[in-house]
């Protein structure tokens, strides 16, 4: 994917953390390491909101067991008898 | 390290629902990659159907389909794991077998899971190596502190 060029103002601290880090070898640049930050906070942001999302109602141990015999029964236990078969 | 998520750890329970976040913020602050297979994401979509109205249906179901695409979550398929569901049908119910088989890869650090009756208080599994994997989200949470 291209890159874009941009200027980001960053505290000492701040700069400082990520440098231990691209000195440690986490990361091989300060740029990878600032694209790794973003990328973790999109994934946590999103992650936050299925679980929002899903928040209520919960599931009870029964519901989420009829559930995975269904589709065992429906999708997987076939899929096991056919590879078995060959 | 990679860290599995059973259904169970993915879908609101009625104890603790907070802490599949608590559990997925570890791993993504910590650089580890939190996994789920074919089977845990079809049951995800079939759970959620069942459970929901359709525009909440819509929202969940779209924000999954964002986390697969943003690539922060390794997806294990059939074809990886079944290598392993002859042993894993020995230990668990069938219904249970492709999980637990995604867990006995050789990637696979953790299991995370709240299902007592299958997989925490299973005596089958008691004293196997597999056992050691699979945590609670508090337990993981607990150990990973």
């Amino acid at each position: 994917m291209p890159m874009q060029t941009v200027q980001v103002r960053l505290t000492e601290e701040q700069l400082r953390l990520i440098d231990e880090k691209v000195n440690e070898g986490i990361y091989p640049s300060r740029s990878e390491a600032i694209r790794d930050y973003v990328r973790k906070a999109e994934a946590l942001e999103l992650f936050g909101r299925f679980f929002e999302a899903t928040r209520k109602p919960a599931f009870t141990e029964e519901e989420l067991d009829r559930a995975r015999e269904e589709l065992w029964r429906e999708k997987y236990a076939p899929r096991l008898k056919k590879q078995k078969s060959r | 390290m990679k860290i599995l998520f059973d259904t169970s750890a993915l879908l609101p329970g009625l104890r603790y629902p907070e802490l599949r976040e608590k559990a997925i913020g570890r791993i993504i602050h910590a650089g580890a990659l939190p996994v789920v297979t074919d089977y845990i994401l079809d049951e995800l979509r079939l759970n959620i159907q069942k459970k929901y109205t359709a525009e909440e249906k819509a929202v969940a179901l779209e924000l999954l389909l964002q986390i697969l695409s943003m690539g922060v979550l390794e997806i294990k398929t059939w074809d990886e794991y079944a290598p392993h569901l002859d042993e894993a049908l020995e230990l668990v119910p069938e219904k249970d077998a492709p999980v637990l088989a995604a867990a006995m890869l050789v990637d696979i650090d953790y299991l995370l899971t709240t299902d007592k009756k299958h997989f925490l208080e299973n005596k089958k599994l008691q004293g196997t190596a597999w056992r050691k994997k699979i945590k609670t989200p508090r337990e993981f949470l607990e150990e990973t502190a």
